[in-house]
């Protein structure tokens, strides 16, 4: 029967039953429907399909299914929204940041040159710079700490662990005091020194002693910038890799991020770029795009080839999925 | 667009949870269901709404009452789905297959009726919304499950009107095909 029916008649019974055709449509098709048995038949038969179709396919979630859907929605918003919220260490971070960018764009400083600053600014500040208001009994050892800073001391720091299980780090300072400091993990001035001694030290072991105390300290936003330089500068294989791989525990910040490309176009070392491609490969951006391409094109190593293309497919894809998934 | 829908979405995009959450509350039982029909299994579901409603809330800044809010958040499941569909296809995951259990604990039958179809006849239908093709389906399930007009269907798909007709028709005609042994029974 309904080979007899054309497509385009066909249609236009499917659209009638599916109350798709307007007003004028639906009268012409129900004038054809009263004369032709054909069509008639085809019709019917349209309507018992979607009989079957309706009460397999119409179905209806269970109020408190979806009211348990919402408050996971609730908390995963709250959880992004918490992320944009203010955070003073993030407020300092930004300010400091633009105001450290405008002054050094002019020289085409790049941005993972900032970290060092941000760490000179963080002795600076802490040492060279001391509130006379805040001192007290207990700043005592920051005024000392202060004094060798001034001397320029700092670099012939010796680093000892005790096995004091209250100040487990020492360091002893080649003043005409023969000063020491010592403390735990987290003492911020034992941090700061570990810092300082991490970026600054002329010597390898001692560098490494300073990179294995890093390695127990909670994931920091200073530790991280720390961590960026020591990648980006250190002439040491070893230390670059292992502060490569401490900052696969940080949340990829713009900061690492930039770094990491820097990494990936410029370190001699394979295995440092592929530690950098794996932070990228965490939280690519469209800006990396080119850098990638580079990579994917010119490194070395295959495999470093391979997924650079990889992830730059995964964006292209991604960023186009996304583009068109919100569009109106 | 209703007047309240539009104040709760300027709301929402001047930064306010709680219209955004209102929104959400208003249109998300569709989303949801429109979600269980694209992915045809409750922990895609659940994922894909997820997505949907996060992705609307990242962007709510974007939409600019070009069209309705419902349909807007049509396309982003739409697409949302697609994508899921071919990233598992890229990432080679076995698809399961059909669905075997339609109704999942958490879910009801809209229409429970004294007289339901045989598991054969579900089955039937189930492996032809199977089959076919995503544009085909998604047109049938927007048109004839969720009741949409063909030009809200050809907003949120991207096409023209025509091509949504043509969709239509083709899903149809081998639902109707499939089913012709049991129309009978």
């Amino acid at each position: 029967m309904s080979k007899t029916l054309s497509n385009s008649l066909k249609q236009e019974a499917t659209l009638y039953v599916l109350e798709a055709l307007d007003a004028r449509e639906s009268k012409a098709f129900e004038d054809i429907l009263a004369t032709n048995a054909d069509i008639k038949a085809y019709t019917n038969e349209i309507r018992e399909s979607l009989v079957f179709t309706d009460t397999i396919c119409q179905i209806k979630p269970d109020q408190a299914y979806l009211q348990s859907q919402r408050n996971l929605l609730r908390g995963r918003i709250e959880q992004l929204a918490m992320e944009k919220r203010y955070s003073p260490l993030k407020s300092w971070w930004k300010s400091f940041k633009e105001s450290t960018v405008s002054i050094l764009i002019d020289s085409r400083q790049p941005a993972w040159a900032i970290a060092t600053y941000v760490m000179i600014a963080f002795f600076v500040g802490r040492w060279a710079f001391v509130d006379q208001e805040m001192q007290s009994s207990s700043a005592q050892s920051d005024n000392r700490l202060q004094e060798v800073f001034k001397q320029g001391q700092l670099e012939n720091a010796k680093l000892h662990l005790t096995g004091n299980k209250s100040t487990p780090v020492e360091f002893a300072f080649q003043t005409n005091e023969d000063l020491t400091y010592s403390g735990d993990l987290e003492d911020q001035n034992v941090q700061q020194l570990l810092y300082y001694m991490l970026l600054n030290d002329k010597n390898a072991g001692n560098r490494i002693k300073a990179m294995q105390l890093v390695e127990e300290l909670e994931p920091l936003e200073e530790t991280e910038l720390v961590l960026i330089s020591s990648m980006l500068s250190d002439s040491n294989v070893g230390m670059r890799l292992k502060s490569a791989r401490l900052l696969q525990y940080y949340e990829p910040s713009e900061l690492l991020l930039d770094a990491c490309q820097k990494v990936l176009l410029e370190d001699d070392n394979e295995a440092v770029r592929q530690e950098a491609l794996a932070i990228i490969g965490r939280s690519p951006g469209k800006n990396m795009i080119p850098t990638l391409q580079v990579v994917g094109l010119m490194d070395e190593n295959v495999f470093i080839r391979n997924q650079a293309k990889a992830i730059v497919a995964a964006l292209n894809d991604s960023n186009l999925d996304e583009e068109i998934e919100v569009v109106q | 667009m209703d007047s309240n829908t539009r104040q709760l979405i300027l709301q929402a995009q001047s930064g306010n949870h709680t219209a955004f959450h209102e929104l959400v509350t208003k249109h998300d039982e569709r989303i949801m269901i429109l979600a269980y029909q694209m992915t045809k299994n409750e922990k895609d579901a659940e994922d894909l709404y997820q997505d949907v409603f996060l992705k609307a809330f990242k962007y709510i800044n974007q939409f600019e009452f070009r069209s309705e809010f419902y349909t807007w958040l049509y396309r982003i499941t739409v697409n949302t789905a697609y994508n899921y569909h071919r990233k598992r296809s890229r990432m080679h995951i076995v698809d399961p297959g059909p669905d075997n259990d339609y109704d999942p604990l958490n879910w009801v039958a809209a229409d429970e009726l004294d007289e339901t179809p045989s598991d054969e006849v579900r089955g039937a239908v189930k492996e032809c919304l199977t089959i076919l093709p995503k544009q085909q389906r998604t047109v049938f399930i927007l048109k004839h499950l969720q009741k949409l007009k063909i030009k809200d269907i050809a907003a949120i798909m991207g096409v023209s009107e025509g091509t949504v007709k043509k969709y239509l028709f083709r899903a149809m005609e081998k639902l109707r095909v499939a089913l012709k042994e049991y129309r009978y029974v």
